[in-house]
Formats: C-alpha cells, sequence, structure tokens
C-alpha cells in the first residue's frame, strides 16, 4: 500500500484532501493479488470436491461434476475479466512500464496455433499459421503484452467465426525497417458497419464479454509505440487486425543479443499456451474441454 | 417447506443467453423444493415478454444481464410497458445494478397505483433468492389464491395436481380468470397454453378431457357435489365448459363455498377434528 495513505488514520482524511489523487491511490497490486488469492482458493476447492467425486458414477456426483464444471467457466471469466481490469487501471495509473526482451516470433506464433486440432473439432473453425516462409524471426518486445494483445485478438476472431465456424490465418512478415507485422484475419461476422444488423449479428456472437479487451491492447500499443489496426477484409466478410512491432531504437538483432536460451524458450512456450488455454477455455463452445500440454512441453 | 398440494407449483422464468446460467439457477432453487418450482428458460427477451403478455404465470424472473436479443436494462423498461398484472412478483437481477433497475421499473403509472388488487413486483439479488422466494411461495399458499383453491379441488376429486391434465387445466383457469367473462376459450385461453407448452390446442383440449374422463371414473362425492352446484349432474362436460365452470367455482365467495353441503361421503363439521389429519 501507498505509504502516504493509511485508511486508519483518523485525524484526517486524504480521501477529502487528495480527491484528485483518489484514483492515482487505489491500490491495484493489493487488489490484484487478492483477486489472485480468492481465484486460487476456489481452485481447490474445486480439485478437492473433484477428487471426491473423481471415481463415482452415481446421478448426485454426475450432477457435482457439473456443477464443478459451471463454477470452473465463471470463474475462468472472472480471472480474465479482473486481469484485463486491473492491467487497465495500471495503465490509466501510468504504473505500466514495458519489459523488453528479445522474443522470437515464429516460435510464438507456431504457440498460438498449438490447440488448432481442438479448435476444428470444437468451433469448426479452421486456424492456419503463415509465416511467409520465415522459420525465426526476432524482435524486441514485452512478451507480456505482445502475449495479451494476441490471445486477445485471436479469440475476438473466434467468437467473430462462432458459431459457424470460419476460418482464421496468422500470418508473420518480417518488416522491410525492421521488426515485423502479426496479422490476424478471420472471415467471421466482421466490424460492425453502423447498421442494426450488423450490429445485432455483432452483438450476438460477444455477449458475455466486457468489450474492454481491445482497449487494453490500445493502451499497451501506446505504451510501446505499437500499432493495431482493425479493418475490414479486403476479400470478404471478416476481420483483419494487423499488429505492427517497428525495430527498438538501440536493438541489434545480432546473435549475443538473441540470448534465449532452450530452457527460456521451453518455459516461454509453456507459460504462453497456458495463458492461450486459459483464453481458448473463455470462448464460447469451448468451455469444457480440457487441454492436454503438447508433450513436447511438458 | 410448504406443502405443495396446498401451495401449488410456482413457476419461475429464467432469461439468459448462457445455458449455464439456467442450469446454476435451476440447481440453486433446487435448494429450495425440487416440486416446489417449475422452471421455464428463455434465451430471447422477446419470446419471455410475449409470454408474459400472454398471460402465463410466471411469478417470478431469473434475469441474466444479457439474452440473445437484448440486455437486461432493456427488458427491465420494456418490463415497465407491460400491463402491471402480467408483470412476475419478483425479478432477479443478479448482475446488474438492483437500484439502477429499480428507477427503471419503478411504478409510476396512475393505473398501477389504481391496481391496487395487483401485486407489486420486487427486486431481488442472489443474496435473497432464496428467502424471496420462500416467501413468494408461502403468499402463494394463501387461501384466496386461486391456483391453491383449484388445487384444493383437484386432491378433493382425487386428482393429483402435478399430472399434465390437471397442469393444463390450471393454466387455462389462471388465464380464464384473467379474460373477460366471456372469452374464447380455444383462443384466449388453449392456444396460450399449447404455445407455452409448444404442443397443439387438441393436445391441450386431449388433456383436459382425458382429466375429466379420469375424474368421471373416480367419481368422488366432491366430484359429483361440484358438479351439483353447476349443474352438470348428466350433461358431458366438454373442455370449454369444464373451464368455465372451474372458474365459476372459484369465483364463487368463499362464504358461499362454506354455506355449501358437505358432499356425500365428506365428514360433517363436527366429524373433521376427530379425523386423523
Amino acid at each position: 500500500m501507498n505509504e502516504s495513505f493509511c485508511p486508519y488514520k483518523s485525524t484526517e482524511s486524504p480521501v477529502d484532501d487528495r480527491k484528485d489523487d483518489l484514483f492515482a491511490l487505489l491500490p491495484v497490486h493489493a487488489f490484484e493479488s487478492e483477486c489472485q488469492r480468492s481465484l486460487e482458493m476456489i481452485e481447490l476447492c474445486q480439485r478437492y470436491m473433484a477428487h471426491l467425486v473423481a471415481d463415482k458414477e452415481d446421478a448426485d456426483s454426475r450432477e457435482l461434476r457439473q456443477s464443478l464444471d459451471d463454477l470452473g467457466t465463471a470463474a475462468g471469466r472472472l480471472d480474465r475479466n479482473l486481469t484485463i481490469l486491473s492491467a487497465l487501471l495500471r495503465c490509466a495509473q501510468q504504473a505500466e512500464q514495458p519489459r523488453w526482451e528479445p522474443v522470437e516470433l515464429c516460435a510464438f506464433a507456431r504457440t498460438l496455433c498449438a490447440e488448432q486440432d481442438t479448435i476444428r473439432q470444437t468451433l469448426h473453425t479452421q486456424l492456419e499459421l503463415d509465416c511467409g516462409g520465415l522459420t525465426e524471426l526476432y524482435v524486441t518486445a514485452d512478451t507480456g503484452y505482445l502475449s495479451a494483445i494476441c490471445l486477445q485478438l485471436l479469440s475476438n476472431a473466434l467468437r467473430a467465426c462462432t458459431p459457424e465456424g470460419g476460418h482464421i490465418t496468422l500470418s508473420l512478415r518480417a518488416r522491410p525497417e525492421g521488426g515485423a507485422f502479426l496479422t490476424i484475419t478471420d472471415d467471421g461476422c466482421g466490424l460492425p458497419d453502423g447498421s442494426l444488423r450488423s450490429q445485432q449479428n455483432n452483438r450476438s456472437r460477444f455477449l458475455g464479454t466486457t468489450k474492454s479487451g481491445l482497449l487494453l491492447c490500445h493502451a499497451y500499443c501506446r505504451l510501446t509505440g505499437w500499432t493495431l489496426e482493425l479493418s475490414p477484409r479486403p476479400d470478404g466478410p471478416g476481420t483483419t487486425a494487423c499488429l505492427t512491432l517497428p525495430q527498438q531504437d538501440g536493438f541489434t538483432p545480432s546473435p549475443a543479443l538473441r540470448s534465449v536460451t532452450p530452457e527460456d524458450a521451453l518455459h516461454a512456450a509453456r507459460r504462453l499456451w497456458m495463458e492461450l488455454a486459459a483464453e481458448l477455455s473463455c470462448v464460447p463452445g469451448m468451455e469444457n474441454v480440457h487441454f492436454q500440454i503438447p508433450a513436447e512441453w511438458t | 417447506m410448504n406443502d405443495l398440494a396446498s401451495a401449488g407449483c410456482l413457476w419461475i422464468a429464467i432469461a439468459s443467453y448462457d445455458p449455464r446460467f439456467f442450469r446454476i439457477c435451476q440447481n440453486y432453487i433446487g435448494c429450495l423444493d425440487h416440486d416446489a418450482f417449475r422452471c421455464d428458460v428463455y434465451q430471447s427477451g422477446e419470446d419471455l415478454l410475449a409470454a408474459l403478455r400472454g398471460g402465463f404465470p410466471y411469478r417470478a424472473v431469473l434475469l441474466d444481464n444479457a439474452m440473445s436479443d437484448m440486455d437486461g436494462p432493456e427488458f427491465c423498461s420494456r418490463l415497465r410497458q407491460l400491463d402491471p398484472k402480467f408483470r412476475p412478483w419478483l425479478l432477479l437481477v443478479p448482475t446488474c445494478s438492483v437500484d439502477e433497475l429499480r428507477s427503471v421499473i419503478r411504478d409510476e403509472e396512475p393505473a398501477c397505483r389504481q391496481a391496487a388488487q395487483v401485486r407489486r413486483m420486487q427486486m431481488t439479488g442472489l443474496n435473497s433468492l432464496l428467502y424471496d422466494l420462500d416467501s413468494m411461495l408461502r403468499a402463494q399458499a394463501d387461501q384466496n389464491d386461486s391456483d391453491a383453491a383449484l388445487i384444493q379441488l383437484l386432491l378433493q376429486w382425487g386428482e393429483h395436481p402435478g399430472t399434465l391434465g390437471a397442469q393444463y387445466l390450471r393454466e387455462c383457469v389462471e388465464l380464464a380468470l384473467r379474460c373477460e367473462p366471456h372469452f374464447a376459450v380455444r383462443k384466449d385461453v388453449l392456444l396460450p397454453v399449447g404455445e407455452r407448452h409448444s404442443v397443439t390446442v387438441a393436445a391441450v383440449d386431449s388433456g383436459i378431457r382425458r382429466l375429466i374422463e379420469h375424474l368421471e371414473n373416480l367419481n368422488r362425492p366432491a366430484w359429483q357435489a361440484f358438479k351439483r352446484r353447476h349443474h352438470s349432474r348428466s350433461a358431458h362436460l366438454t373442455t370449454g365448459r369444464f373451464i368455465y365452470v372451474v372458474r365459476d367455482e372459484l369465483l364463487l365467495p368463499a362464504q358461499d363455498l362454506a354455506q355449501q353441503p358437505p358432499s356425500e361421503g365428506e365428514p360433517q363439521v363436527d366429524e373433521r377434528e376427530l379425523l386423523p389429519i
């Protein structure tokens, strides 16, 4: 907590004296950690209850397992929304600073597409990776921001294609002047064009969302100097989201700076996959999928 | 817990875009009494509004923050435009601001204030939902409640109020009581009940006719007395006439019913308290 603001001091009222600072004084970190703790307690209780009914096949146990699944889905959505909200609060408080590190984008993109089979089976949506012949592409980026933006864009594309199913392409290209373009194109419902019909179509696919994910993407872009452009897909219905990662000043993509050890790469892939699984679990139609971490990352 | 036989079932509509919300609410409500409540689920707010407008007796509506075609506040705004007698008694708004919605649905219309017999809709939250539902169940058990009175009649006639034919009859009579003295049985009563159950008018008619046949076969003294009161001892009871006479029976002042001589086989007044319960 901020030392200058102690709610237990009775002699002065910091809230009255510093109304303008109230937002700045909001203890986001304490809020986050307390929410995280509550979510973890919920998960521990879920696991315990799941263990109690693990081998039972009576009607009550089946009903309890169903309730546990529902509880897991609700907790997953809560987790996602709280994560976005606290990240937005940190951005608004100007408490966010990007942490630059080398990221190999081809491996990053492959991990993002690791569940393409599951997505095809459950949502009938084809997720395709197109690296344009690249085998590796290093950029300097904040991995956390990059993951959050890409997962949000992937989630939006999947929702836009659900329930009919569709086609999503994640393409990666090197910028001639350094950096990269990361583009996610879908042939789903497309951006609202102002007509009532398109608004209703769009709304029906994004029910249960807080509409704050793209806000966070733009906030991260402002912090990093990246650009995110959403536009109608040029050759048919759907949307193209293009994230431009410019070359960072002072960064030389020399082998010495590509200090990504195999262990680091494995750790990064595993962490990204976990985030991917959590994000996909919030996509309608995938809530009950039990994701298994790919063998190469275990 | 209330006795189902005296209290009757309480109809609840659950509205959400998310099927999980239905299951979670139904499980939660099941904590009270599985038999005391009947839940219908609606993904479309328009469909639920149409059902309420059609007179389906939903006493409680459990509303998610969104439905497939409208958000919670819009639904509440539309609900406000409904005739107060068609509104539920209880509205659950778990994820919206209760205060905000209370202002949306506040009954300001003079017509509503004049309609003293119309129960005012109450807002509830998840914390007090079970308590409020339980209170409603008690209210439903009130002797003046027409459905409770009909359940009593059915039990006296030897019919369980939960059978399909009895359910159809209860819903038809509930609608008939809201109609003008003369109403079109098919259009005003059978059709809405059929739509409510996704069956044809003929199916509702058939369900009630089978109920009448069953009651004729049982031919309990209370049934004979009922028919005598409505001069139907020998006349063949059609579905329409049955709904009319049941409605008339329920509209009889309580004292008139009390003054009716006990039907054959029923215990005399001085015998009643001596009988085991």
